[in-house]
């Protein structure tokens, strides 16, 4: 009960979901930021629109009801007035939520300079990595899978059809690139958390950025319908401190 | 039975509608905004005040 209780009026998550999670995961970058604050601020529209639609509703089911209003007013069917203000007001309402949602879109879609670039693979059901910008003791660049935990193999603290065998290791506070596609089918890589979501189409190459703020774990999962195992190929990014980082990368070798 | 005449519908009603629709609507959507999206806000701006520190 105090569970659910904290649960409830908890604006805290953790970076993966939740059952009977209704709220976003705690942002870990700018863009996720963003994106839960464009979210709330459009729901604060939504609910001046629904209160004020509500009572109008409301008022003329109650005033305007044979009983009490038996004939019709004439200027309420075909008047030119109410019907321009009908149009005009959602218009303007329209244009008060397209401009920052605009404005976060072409935000999201800059990729800053990046760092350091890692290449997505999307596969039948798994994802690939490649850190092309670092080359392990043979000169070649490094490159690993990413299988999803059977349930048989989780360990405690372990999140199940969450975790997986090679996770991606990547530095806070850095402008990190994804370069992502598919190998066989449309596949998606997505993490709620970073506000990370991109198509990994079959032959074509896409890119987002993240810039993650804090060190922690972000679970993701593949958001375009693959086939009969999309559900079972997780995405797991840990963040880390660029020491730990530069440390992981040399135990690559 | 005669008809009552239509009139002072917009003084009566349009009026009285549009203020109570919209002042309520906005009532409840700054009740939002200041008891669901300032603490959020707050909250991680802390988070994140302790964490810089932290690391600092």
């Amino acid at each position: 009960m105090l569970e659910l209780l904290s649960r409830l009026f908890s604006p805290v998550y953790c970076d993966a979901p939740e059952p009977w999670q209704i709220g976003f995961q705690d942002a870990g970058s700018p863009i996720a930021e963003g994106i839960q604050n464009l979210h709330n601020e459009i729901f604060f529209y939504l609910i001046v629109i629904f209160v004020g639609v509500g009572w109008v509703l409301g008022s003329v089911v109650v005033n305007y009801s044979q009983d009490k209003s038996p004939i019709v007013y004439k200027y309420a069917n075909h008047g030119t007035l109410i019907e321009l203000v009908w149009t005009i007001t959602p218009a303007f309402i329209l244009i008060a939520i397209a401009f920052p949602s605009f404005k976060l879109l072409y935000l999201m879609d800059e990729v800053i300079s990046p760092s350091m670039t890692i290449k997505v693979v999307g596969h039948q059901w798994y994802w690939s990595y490649e850190y092309s910008d670092f080359v392990n003791d043979d000169g070649e660049s490094i490159e690993f899978d990413s299988y999803m935990l059977p349930e048989s193999d989780l360990e405690d603290g372990q999140l199940r059809l969450l975790d997986v065998d090679n996770r991606v290791v990547v530095p806070v506070d850095t402008h990190i690139r994804f370069v992502v596609t598919g190998a066989d089918v449309l596949h998606d890589f997505a993490c709620p958390s970073l506000g990370l979501k991109i198509d990994c189409c079959p032959g074509r190459l896409n890119q987002t950025s993240v810039f993650i703020k804090r060190e922690g774990v972000f679970y993701g999962q593949c958001s375009e319908l693959c086939g009969v195992y999309h559900g079972f190929m997780p995405i797991a990014i840990e963040a880390v401190s660029m020491e730990k980082y530069l440390s992981w990368l040399d135990s690559q070798g | 039975m005669p008809i009552a005449p239509i009139v002072g519908k917009l003084r009566k009603r349009l009026i009285t509608d549009l203020s109570m629709g919209l002042g309520l609507g906005f009532a409840g959507g700054y009740l939002f905004w200041y008891t669901v999206h300032k603490p959020i806000v707050h909250q991680r701006d802390e988070y994140y005040k302790k964490y810089d520190a932290a690391k600092a």
